[in-house]
């Protein structure tokens, strides 16, 4: 009795911190997963393949729940985000396959180095410049049929655009679905920022490009751990119900809650989870 | 019949965007009501959800015979298959489109999840 009430408290606790990891990584544009695995890996103790596994169901059901939104408003650019998959998804299976098969102290090094990256990503961050109206700026070819156009509500304008630099668009995409795979945290930390600097996608567009994309992402990685014997039922259901959840209240706290400061506290979480994953990587805690 | 084509090559693809939010939805929705369907049925049968997970093969005769952890199983696959659905829903319409470029990368990613998961399970 007393074990059964314990296991619905651990079950309850990794919701909660789902939930908490869900809001934070909407607010941030991140997605929760940089925040969920650390945690259950420092404070549950869940072994690296469990807590990725989980968190990379999680990722895929808030995909799946919050790209509806973005695809009405035409912020995604599906055929893009299609082109960049095939490379992403080879990356995805590769860093799933890695994960399996590495020393789980190494993927904790590895992990730790990421949510170092990630911190640094966030801390150099600034505000996003609106630019000119791009019905002045004299569009490149596009002989894809690569192109986008959004209304931005913020701005009341229409945003027109083509990505470029697919040549190295393309490959780097597949280190996004390395990331997501091997740490079940999306491909958001690496692909917004492939799509805005290198390809040109303005940033609402490439925020949610990027989200409609990790849910393939992450599924083709979870379905290995699946077959695997990775995925923890409970622990995984936990996690989808607190991020879902969480997603949906970061989205509505986003506008009150100060970015600049949110940022800051952000990055002192994520340096003193990646400290701890390092220290736990090379046996220390 | 081909999408309208303002400047810039911009393609405004409705019923493509439709469909899409369509299956994620829906998808969803099964993969949430499965698994909370899972829960109640291991609340009043006592049955814990913390086993080691099934073979693909053996999760639909658990459901059938209402195994608590086999009814959440089945609902996070349905989670994980919906993306490669909505593939499929992006598939149909650059075939009906003739988008030879785009059929061919549905079919990659296609491909690509059907070879992981055949390479996996074997």
């Amino acid at each position: 009795m007393v074990r059964k009430g314990r296991r619905l408290a651990e079950l309850v606790a990794i919701g909660l911190v789902a939930l908490a990891a869900g809001t934070l990584g909407t607010m941030l544009g991140l997605g929760g997963g940089v925040i969920l695995v650390p945690v259950l890996t420092l404070v549950f103790r869940l072994d690296l393949e469990t807590a990725v596994a989980a968190s990379a169901i999680a990722v895929v059901a808030n995909s799946l729940s919050g790209s509806g939104v973005y695809l009405r408003a035409r912020l995604t650019n599906v055929r893009l985000a299609l082109l960049l998959l095939v490379p992403t998804i080879f990356g995805a299976l590769a860093g799933g396959l890695l994960v399996v098969s590495l020393p789980e102290a190494v993927t904790k090094s590895l992990f730790a180095l990421l949510l170092f990256y990630v911190a640094y990503v966030m801390a150099r961050r600034r505000a996003p410049v609106i630019a000119a109206s791009s019905v002045e700026i004299r569009l490149p070819p596009d002989p894809l049929g690569l192109a986008g156009r959004y209304q931005d509500t913020s701005v009341n304008q229409i945003v027109d655009y083509v990505p470029h630099g697919l040549r190295v668009g393309i490959p780097v995409s597949s280190l996004g679905g390395v990331a997501s795979g091997m740490f079940g945290i999306g491909g958001g930390p690496i692909t917004v920022p492939l799509l805005t600097l290198v390809m040109g996608v303005p940033v609402k567009a490439a925020a949610s490009t990027s989200s409609f994309m990790v849910g393939l992402t992450a599924s083709a990685s979870a379905l290995i751990y699946y077959t695997h014997g990775s995925v923890n039922p409970r622990v995984s259901v936990a996690a989808v119900f607190g991020i879902v959840v969480g997603a949906r209240l970061g989205a509505r706290l986003s506008s009150r809650i100060h970015p600049a400061r949110l940022t800051q506290v952000f990055v002192v979480v994520l340096l003193l989870l990646a400290v701890s994953m390092g220290l736990q990587g090379f046996g220390v805690l | 019949m081909r999408d309208e084509q303002p400047p810039g090559g911009v393609r405004q693809r409705t019923g493509l965007y439709r469909r899409i939010v369509g299956v994620m939805n829906a998808g969803f929705a099964i993969a949430i009501g499965l698994m909370l369907v899972g829960l109640v049925v291991g609340l009043f049968t006592g049955e814990h959800v913390e086993r080691e997970t099934d073979s693909l093969g053996d999760v639909l005769p658990g459901v059938l015979r209402l195994q608590a952890q086999d009814i959440v199983e089945l609902g996070i696959l349905v989670l994980l298959a919906t993306p490669a659905a909505y593939v499929v829903v992006a598939l149909a319409t650059f075939l009906r489109d003739d988008d030879g470029l785009f059929v061919a990368i549905c079919l990659a990613l296609l491909g690509i999840l059907l070879l992981s998961v055949g390479l996996t399970v074997q």
